[in-house]
């Protein structure tokens, strides 16, 4: 047994990616950082879980405890300048333009699919959650300083939810393993030997 | 020779050993790829970095930048508050490279406060419509 929260994220990126249409990119966590030229001309949507609030007098020691997990939407748009005449400058509709046509276009998109009555219950089964909402939209300044013009913005996406509290003992989760495989590149010199 | 005369002489071979040829696109379609008053071919600064931005909503963000810097005083004409210029600029950033068509507008120009003497473009790529 998980935390909703769990199901929820993984719900709502299934919401997001059956209406994208190939129109946008759902990603499933916070970047560390991103290069405007993996956005340029694919509009990303990330979908994370930001942070939960428990009601301490809603619950018992083994049983239910409400909750309301908020989730961070981050838009992420990225445009070049658009011209009609190579020979004319003044047909060009600018790189921030662009951005920020696009961005607004993209903010509404994800907003109305989220707020669409068909998903009220955020794809899961009526009862797991209730009063999904988006609380606010917040578009960020156009960077305007490199070969692209990005914008980024957030939304935040709460809802109300039950978590079950079993009183079962946690499962031990599973080892994670992986096989790390020194390079024997000669040319960098990248080898790694045994010390003698 | 004063230190001005220096200075003049000093800025002109940082220009013509070290800058790359450009060319500009004024809005009224004039092309200009000559330092003003003489047969010479412009010349502009043009370097290239990757910028990281921290946004004040979202994550950080990583941009190639490229800023073409330009002396003011070889410019037939400076551009203007809302315009939209072309300027070419060799893509491997080396003198006979093969000249990349991009874009900037008044809100790409760093000018005046320490580039006094310079006017910097950060141009934008574009595509056609």
């Amino acid at each position: 047994m998980s935390m909703k929260f769990i199901n929820i994220i993984n719900s709502v990126k299934t919401i997001l990616t059956d209406a994208s249409g190939g129109g946008f990119q759902v990603v499933d966590h916070e970047p560390k950082s991103e290069g405007s030229k993996d956005i340029n001309d694919l509009k990303k949507v990330l979908v994370y879980f930001s942070s939960d609030n428990f009601d301490r007098n809603s619950g018992t020691t083994n049983g239910t405890l409400q909750s309301k997990p908020t989730f961070k939407i981050l838009l992420q748009v990225s445009a070049m300048g658009v011209f009609t005449d190579s020979d004319d400058p003044s047909s060009l509709v600018s790189a921030e333009a662009m951005a920020n046509t696009q961005w607004d276009l993209f903010a509404s998109q994800i907003f109305l699919i989220l707020m669409n009555a068909k998903n009220v219950f955020l794809g899961l089964a009526v009862g797991e959650i209730s009063n999904r909402f988006i609380d606010t939209i917040q578009k960020g300044e156009i960077i305007r300083d490199g070969d692209d013009a990005v914008i980024l913005g957030t939304m935040d996406l709460t809802c109300n939810t039950t978590e079950i509290v079993s009183g079962e003992i946690a499962t031990v989760g599973t080892d994670v393993t992986s096989n790390l495989t020194i390079g024997d590149d000669t040319e960098q010199n990248s080898a790694v030997t045994e010390p003698q | 020779m004063g230190n001005r005369e220096l200075l003049r002489e000093a800025k002109k071979t940082l220009r013509n050993e070290w800058f790359l040829p450009i060319i500009l696109t004024a809005p009224d379609k004039t092309v200009y790829d000559k330092i003003n008053g003489t047969e010479n071919q412009l010349l502009g600064d043009v370097r290239s970095e990757s910028k990281p931005f921290d946004p004040d909503v979202g994550g950080r963000i990583v941009i190639d930048r490229v800023s073409i810097t330009i002396l003011l005083s070889d410019l037939a004409r400076v551009p203007a508050e809302g315009e939209t210029w072309f300027v070419e600029y060799p893509e491997d950033l080396l003198e006979n490279g093969t000249l990349k068509k991009t874009a900037f507008t008044s809100d790409n120009i760093d000018v005046g406060g320490s580039t006094i003497g310079y006017i910097k473009v950060f141009p934008q790529e574009i595509k056609s419509a």
